[in-house]
């Protein structure tokens, strides 16, 4: 790789220039991501984990690669294109603030560009996902001060805004989905299949026709968002990232048991509102919403217990969102009010652990 | 009776490089440096003038504001330089006492007051010939009330480390294999240092090695000693830590005191007590992935350290640190010299290599507290070892490793981001004094950011708001 070192290092000078200055965060970004950095420690700690940000988001990545596939099976190359769109405009964006903030590019919008596309409807349109994602990394995130000191996930906002800015664009984007060997794979589906065929479950449960049998949930070869349809593929990349130790468990974990035992709960009271509890965990986008978005290290919360009750009100309120709201889906909803409330039960947590060390001092 | 302590965190690092268990001795210096500025940060004036003949042992500088911390000579000699301290606060610089060896002579200068028999030392002579044998800086007192132990009053427990988990520490069977009779009495003579029998406890580890076994039965008569077992996971030596492991709840005491030595200085009490010998020489552990032949050297304290590591570096650019890797101070400065309390001199590659697409490796030999590596399906491999920083500083991320890792139990990002918002009450309530310094909050962060010196700082800005 000695001829890719060179053109960086011959390239580098250019970006000294006054002209080209203020991109060198571009130029940092890309060399960084070639060639790990060559600087040497400090301070007394004079060895280090070998993890880094970078790796930790690719964890992350790697983790929805199979529901990724699941994806492109069930949908088709649309996909990829939504995919394409989302990094090349919410790393525009990403850029543009870290040239006028004159930081780094940091790899969060890695995982953020990854994830949006497979939150949405598969025949989205590339402008209606384009403007999803510059407004989630904008609103989501920049306007806050970057990575780290984003209250909201990023991802849920630009989805946010695109479900409440364009609703007719989210519900004529709803396929069918593929099947045989190679399913949809190598098909590119331009626009939503006809309202009938490509209802989503919860669209359905809303009407009243609850599913048949789990299988088809489990598998994924029903209609939804791009990458929440195939609850088994989903856990797997879940399970991935709980054993990594890059995902804390006790998020997932906490929002499904609670979400089913809510479920479980209501069903009974309200039988026409509540879907049954063991549909619920793998219908829509809470299982997708458990593993990937509820994760995310920033907006949730940081201590252990505030993680678990955070978990068992975004299952609870999910459950409540879906049944007794006209909202078909709620885990986006309930994830995004959990957001606000991380810090509060953060402090909580906090209080007492203040009253333990108080008592070591 | 035995205790066996459970450490509840801790971390277990597989580096290469620790030192085999034999130790060498270093010839005599030709000359030996001592800095005025002795390593618990007091400042030592000197009480030689240069061309005064000195004996090894005899004291050559001493502190005024802290009179039991003394310097000695470590060989026999004449002082050729005496460099007195100036300036103030950052811009210290301390002095110095520069003695040249004179001929082959070894002239000991020996303390007044020892005994053979060990009941016949009373608390006062013990503890004066010890002050004097430059040997009281080496007992730590916690709760920390000043840069050495109180020589007033008695501590309520004593306790004697023969364990080191830190990365190329010093091994417990170089030291006292073959010793075991001399730490016995050691052990004895130490206990003579207070009034009345104090109980010690004795931290070891390998209950089922032969040192161990050695050491249990020669101290199974003394009922004053309590031998506790401990798993060698980093931090076990760290003296805050096994105080408030062994002591708990009567650490809440505020008279409550302990004394904490290692096996080093117990076998050098013994030495002072019994025969009045001073405190010259320490036994360093020379190891590390640089190192040709790891192993434990003797030497005189204020030798050169270049001397010390002659012919034994591997080639390369190599970082010295004076102690381990994760506490431990680099040595930048030319002519660096062996200090009175130093443990280790552990020689690391200086890992300045760009790694082509470095984060996506698989990493079979990588160390890493997470499990995002191939190295985790070979838990007791070495690992690979050196100084690159492995990644690009970020903003914390909320991961919680900090957390998860931490033997103290509080909330490094919490902390850090008090601290980084002047928040400083609130750190202070949210534990930043129970802080331990033991760097793992600091070595596992995937962000970088420098979490021991962020909390270094922050103890040192509250302690000076207290004051």
């Amino acid at each position: 790789m000695r001829f890719l070192r060179t053109i960086f290092d011959k390239t580098e000078p250019l970006f000294e220039k006054p002209l080209l200055r203020p991109f060198k965060c571009i130029f940092d970004a890309t060399d960084a991501f070639f060639f790990a950095p060559g600087h040497v420690t400090e301070s007394d700690v004079h060895v280090r984990d070998a993890l880094d940000v970078k790796r930790y988001m690719s964890i992350v990545i790697v983790a929805a690669l199979p529901a990724l596939a699941a994806s492109l099976y069930f949908f088709g190359l649309r996909v990829l294109g939504l995919i394409l769109v989302s990094y090349a405009v919410g790393g525009a964006v990403e850029t543009l603030f870290c040239v006028m903030r004159k930081e780094e590019i940091s790899e969060g919008f890695l995982v953020t560009g990854m994830l949006f596309p497979l939150v949405l409807p598969p025949a989205t349109p590339y402008w209606v996902c384009a403007l999803g994602v510059a407004f989630g990394v904008a609103f989501g995130k920049e306007i806050f001060g970057g990575t780290g000191r984003n209250p909201f996930n990023p991802a849920l906002v630009g989805r946010c805004f695109v479900f409440i800015a364009y609703p007719k664009q989210m519900a004529e984007g709803w396929v069918a989905p593929g099947a045989g060997p190679l399913g949809n794979a190598l098909k590119y589906i331009s626009s939503g299949n006809d309202a009938v065929t490509s209802a989503t479950p919860l669209i359905e449960a809303a009407k009243g026709h609850m599913p048949d049998s789990i299988v088809p949930l489990l598998i994924g070869n029903v209609s939804g968002s791009a990458g929440e349809t195939s609850a088994l593929l989903i856990l797997i990349g879940g399970v991935f990232l709980c054993a990594t130790q890059v995902g804390n468990w006790r998020i997932p974990v906490s929002i499904l048991a609670s979400a089913f035992v809510a479920a479980l709960v209501l069903h009974p009271m309200a039988p026409d509102k509540i879907i049954p509890a063991q549909y619920t965990l793998f219908m829509g986008g809470l299982m997708f919403g458990a593993v990937f978005m509820a994760t995310d290290p920033v907006t949730a919360p940081c201590t252990n217990p505030a993680r678990v009750m955070y978990g068992i009100l975004i299952g609870v309120l999910t459950v409540l969102l879906r049944g007794f709201t006209p909202l078909n889906e709620g885990i986006m909803f309930a994830i995004l009010l959990m957001n606000i409330f991380a810090p509060l039960l953060d402090e909580a947590v906090a209080g007492i652990r203040c009253r333990r060390y108080a008592i070591q001092r | 009776m035995t205790d066996t302590l459970t450490l509840p965190k801790g971390y277990c690092f597989h580096f290469p490089g620790a030192p085999d268990a034999r130790v060498v001795d270093a010839p005599l210096p030709d000359d030996v440096r001592l800095g005025l500025m002795h390593p618990t940060q007091v400042l030592t004036v000197a009480r030689v003038d240069v061309g005064q003949a000195v004996k090894t042992g005899q004291i050559v500088a001493e502190s005024e504001a802290c009179p039991a911390i003394k310097l000695v000579s470590p060989i026999t000699g004449k002082v050729t330089e005496t460099v007195e301290t100036h300036g103030i606060k950052r811009a210290l610089k301390p002095g110095f006492i520069t003695i040249v060896r004179e001929g082959d002579e070894d002239n000991w200068e020996t303390g007044e007051g020892a005994s053979e028999t060990p009941e016949h030392i009373s608390v006062e002579t013990a503890r004066e010939m010890l002050i004097q044998a430059g040997l009281w800086p080496s007992i730590k007192e916690l709760p920390q009330a000043g840069p050495a132990a109180s020589t007033d009053g008695d501590p309520q427990a004593l306790v004697v480390k023969c364990v080191f988990s830190e990365p190329f520490m010093p091994k417990g069977n170089a030291i006292l294999t073959d010793h075991v009779d001399e730490f016995e009495r050691g052990l004895e003579y130490f206990q003579r240092a207070t009034s009345g029998y104090t109980r010690l406890h004795l931290i070891l580890t390998a209950p089922m090695a032969k040192l161990t076994q050695d050491i249990g039965k020669a101290i199974h008569s003394r009922a004053w000693i309590t031998p506790c077992y401990v798993d060698r996971v980093y931090p076990a030596e760290n003296d805050k830590y096994l105080f408030k492991l062994l002591f708990g709840e009567k650490a809440r005491d505020p008279n409550f005191r302990a004394w904490f030595v290692d096996a080093q200085t117990v076998l050098a009490v013994g030495a002072c007590l019994a025969h009045g010998k001073p405190s010259v020489e320490r036994i360093l552990s020379v190891a590390g992935p640089c190192v040709k032949s790891p192993e434990h050297v003797r030497v005189r304290v204020g030798s050169k350290i270049d001397d010390v590591l002659a012919g034994r570096l591997e080639p390369g650019e190599n970082r010295i640190v004076r102690g381990g890797v994760l506490t431990g101070q680099k040595i930048a400065e030319e002519d660096a010299r062996i200090g009175p309390m130093d443990l280790a001199l552990t020689v690391l590659p200086e890992g300045r290599e760009r790694e082509f697409l470095g984060f996506v490796r698989p990493g079979a030999d990588r160390d890493s507290f997470s499990r995002t590596f191939l190295s985790v399906f070979r838990p007791d491999a070495p690992r690979s070892m050196h100084t690159n920083v492995r990644g690009e500083p970020r903003p914390c991320v909320s991961c919680g490793y900090c957390e998860d890792i931490c033997p103290a139990g509080i909330m490094p990002h919490w902390l850090y981001k008090c601290l980084t918002t002047d928040r400083l009450e609130e750190a202070e309530q949210m534990g930043l004094e129970l802080c331990l310094g033991c760097g793992l909050c600091t070595y596992v962060c995937p962000s970088k950011i420098e979490l021991r010196a962020e909390f270094k700082a922050g103890k040192a800005a509250l302690a000076m708001e207290k004051e």
